[in-house]
């Protein structure tokens, strides 16, 4: 699964981290977040975040 | 003692710029208030990690940007949570200069204000910044941001490196006031 990082902060979304905060389980794809989910870093939405190249 | 009293206090929203040479900064403040009427001063208070207190402490000078309430999270953020020293800020916008040289960006400002620091006082992890009013301009019509609405409307989150912050265990222990390079 690919991590996706957010453009207006720098936070990293790890989907094998999940984000346990806002009640995401760890192994939780990207594109499989709720579409009201925020950065928890900054609070931008999805469509700041851009696919991480490995 | 119950933190949560902090909260009562109320606060704006403004972007803090500063330039040494050609480097320019800026970052997110609440603090930035009118300490004395004539001649106009206003303090400006930020973590001493900043790029922009370190900008600051060379030029002696700062400028501070009014945001409206129509600034996006987005615009809010390009500001917040990264460091001027891995990010220029000011890349890509539209911006001001003012006397002094300090920018200040064109989009959702209702006014900027051009400051010559009088006096720095260290305050543990912060800087308190005593600064004479040498300029001030109107730039806009709307209704300044608020930290409320910040916080309430836009859904907006405070970094750690912010004297408003309080930690998920709300020790309200103080901040060292060096240590790894702020957001």
């Amino acid at each position: 699964m690919k991590k996706y990082k957010c453009e207006v902060c720098g936070y990293i979304y790890d989907p094998q981290q999940g984000d346990p905060d806002s009640n995401v389980a760890p192994g939780t794809a990207f594109e499989d977040l709720p579409d009201d989910w925020v950065c928890p870093v900054c609070g931008v939405g999805k469509e700041e975040f851009s696919p991480v190249a490995e | 003692m119950n933190l949560d009293a902090l909260f009562c206090l109320t606060y704006g929203i403004y972007v803090v710029s500063s330039r040494a040479g050609q480097r320019l900064g800026g970052l997110i403040c609440n603090t930035v208030i009118q300490v004395t009427a004539e001649p106009p001063r206003l303090a400006v208070v930020m973590n001493r990690r900043h790029y922009t207190h370190e900008l600051a402490g060379s030029a002696g000078r700062v400028s501070v940007a009014v945001l409206s309430e129509d600034a996006p999270l987005k615009f809010i953020g390009r500001f917040g949570f990264r460091s001027g020293r891995d990010f220029d800020k000011y890349a890509d916008i539209a911006y001001g200069t003012l006397p002094s040289g300090c920018p200040y960006p064109r989009d959702f400002v209702l006014a900027a204000f051009d400051l010559a620091v009088e006096r720095a006082v260290p305050v543990a992890s912060h800087m308190l910044f005593v600064c004479l009013l040498e300029e001030a301009l109107i730039l806009g019509e709307g209704r300044p941001m608020t930290y409320a609405y910040y916080r309430e409307v836009l859904r907006g989150k405070t970094p750690p490196t912010a004297p408003s912050y309080v930690s998920p265990a709300g020790s309200g222990k103080e901040q060292p006031p060096e240590g790894e390079t702020g957001r």
